[in-house]
């Protein structure tokens, strides 16, 4: 059974990208534009692994990581943080809230896949 | 002529007083040598004293309209450089939103542009997906072991038409043994030829053995007649037996040369089918040969279209990299609009403040430290600070923690 993958970012297109580059190697996808979409659609959803934006409108990706892991059936879903920032101090902030990986924009469809496979749990 | 009139007076005054005291040296000393002398003395010093008067004054006239002349010209461009302020005031808070909304729209065209971009890519990667599975179904999988596919058909048929050959084979190998069996049939008509040989061979010695007996009983006489009867029949016997035995062995010559004719038809039948035989499994051979080059190429291009299919995936994987630049494109250009946005913000505040009265000086500071808080990508922060900014490719990076 393959995996599903929610992606949160405000710019559609680069939902798109990272989207392609997921379905493409066989992952289910959902979308979300920002924290508090993604927190709704987590709801009644069986996701594996959430890769999300930094700077959003609504909610942004510290805060949405720190609710995602109040949430009993996400606790210990791996968050990957995908962000133009790549700043120390704003990558510590994004461990502290609870993220697996950081990875910075642009990024390689191939290196993210292999993060994805890396920490999606079995 | 204010001045030349002043001028005059600062001139005057003194040689007035000077001239009214040498007249009344003259008056109270009266006139001698000495009190010409003294009141010449007098006009002198006052000349002196109108003089230095007049020189001072003039000295002083001249720094005050100095002084005045800068006053104006200062006055002038204080105007100037208002003027010019309050135009450049008028021109951002009328140019400031036109600029963000154009970049706005350079940003949003852009980002449809990608969108429709991208878009096609992904399109363009399902049909690809879609093409190399169905002609790997049609030709039955690179490696030729898929179900149903043209490999699978083409191994199936083989099988069937060699079972076809082999049964033809097994045909005509159970007609030789029959053949077989007919060739051993002549050697029986053999035998029953000289069987039918020595019954005509027993007949004519019984026919001569009955004839001896008639004349053995014709001698004995009376006596012998009844022996002459037996004689007799066993001489008609012997002709009957020797009739049989001719018939026997024209019926065997009859049975022989059917039996031959018989097996001449089967052999030149079994050469005829041992031809067609060896005809249909070349015809079966060639077609397959045939049928298995075309499957061979089939199955060349689904393995080439395969690997053209991950190249062009590959290169489009790498064509994603390449268009993530419109988000950090996108993110740049709307930091530069939300800057603009405070800046517009700034000076109308300032500009609200300066005409109540209040001395609002720009806090340039501020302005520039939350610029420089609003960004996220590290060529901004380079820009900022007028370092050559870096390739935006060279800042992926991943981190695990």
């Amino acid at each position: 059974m393959s995996k599903t993958v929610m992606i949160v970012d405000d710019s559609a297109s680069l939902r798109q990208v990272v989207g392609i580059a997921l379905r493409g190697a066989g992952y289910e996808v959902i979308e979300a534009c920002d924290g508090k979409d993604a927190i709704s659609k987590l709801i009644g959803q069986k996701v594996h692994l959430i890769i999300s934006d930094v700077n959003m409108p609504n909610m942004d990706g510290i805060t949405f990581v720190k609710n995602v892991k109040q949430m009993p059936n996400y606790k210990f879903t791996p968050v990957i943080m995908l962000t133009t920032e790549s700043q120390d101090g704003k990558k510590q902030e994004g461990q502290a809230a609870g993220a697996k990986a950081w990875v910075v924009k642009p990024f390689q469809p191939a290196q993210l896949l292999a993060a994805a496979s890396k920490l999606i749990l079995p | 002529m204010q001045t030349m009139s002043n001028n005059a007076w600062v001139w005057t005054l003194p040689l007035i007083a000077g001239t009214a005291g040498a007249v009344a040296l003259q008056v109270t000393a009266g006139v001698g040598s000495q009190s010409i002398f003294l009141a010449a003395g007098v006009m002198a010093v006052a000349a002196t004293c109108g003089w230095w008067g007049a020189g001072r004054h003039r000295a002083a006239l001249n720094r005050a309209a100095e002084d005045a002349r800068s006053q104006a010209q200062q006055e002038c461009r204080e105007a100037a450089v208002r003027s010019h302020v309050e135009g450049l005031e008028q021109v951002c808070d009328q140019a400031l939103p036109i600029w963000v909304k154009q970049i706005e729209t350079a940003r949003s065209q852009t980002e449809e542009a990608i969108m429709a971009l991208s878009e096609e890519f992904s399109g363009i990667v399902s049909k690809l997906e879609a093409s190399v599975v169905a002609s790997q179904k049609t030709a039955g999988g690179v490696s030729g072991d898929g179900e149903g596919g043209i490999v699978a058909v083409l191994a199936h048929s083989e099988a069937e038409l060699k079972a076809v050959i082999h049964s033809l084979a097994e045909a005509l190998e159970s007609r030789r043994a029959m053949v077989k069996e007919v060739r051993e049939l002549t050697g029986y008509t053999d035998e029953l030829k000289k069987m039918a040989a020595d019954v005509a061979a027993i007949a004519s010695q019984t026919n001569l053995l009955a004839l001896n007996a008639a004349i053995e009983a014709a001698r004995a006489g009376e006596a012998g007649r009844g022996f002459a009867v037996v004689a007799d029949e066993v001489r008609k016997l012997s002709n009957l037996s020797s009739d049989t035995g001719k018939k026997m062995a024209d019926k065997v010559g009859v049975i022989n040369s059917a039996i031959t004719s018989v097996f001449e038809a089967a052999e030149k039948s079994a050469d005829e089918d041992v031809h067609s035989v060896a005809d249909s499994d070349a015809a079966i051979r060639d077609v397959l040969s045939r049928f298995q080059d075309v499957t061979g190429r089939l199955s060349d291009s689904a393995d080439l279209l395969q690997r053209e299919s991950d190249g062009i995936r590959e290169e489009i994987s790498d064509a994603l990299v390449h268009m993530q630049f419109q988000d950090r494109m996108s993110q740049i250009l709307s930091h530069v609009c939300g800057n603009l946005g405070s800046l517009h913000q700034n000076l109308k505040t300032n500009q609200a403040q300066r005409q109540n009265g209040q001395a609002a000086p720009l806090d340039v500071a501020g302005l520039l430290g939350a610029m420089e808080r609003s960004y996220t990508t590290r060529e901004q922060r380079r820009n900022h600070h007028g370092v050559a900014a870096s390739s935006a490719a060279a800042d992926a990076e991943i981190t695990f923690f």
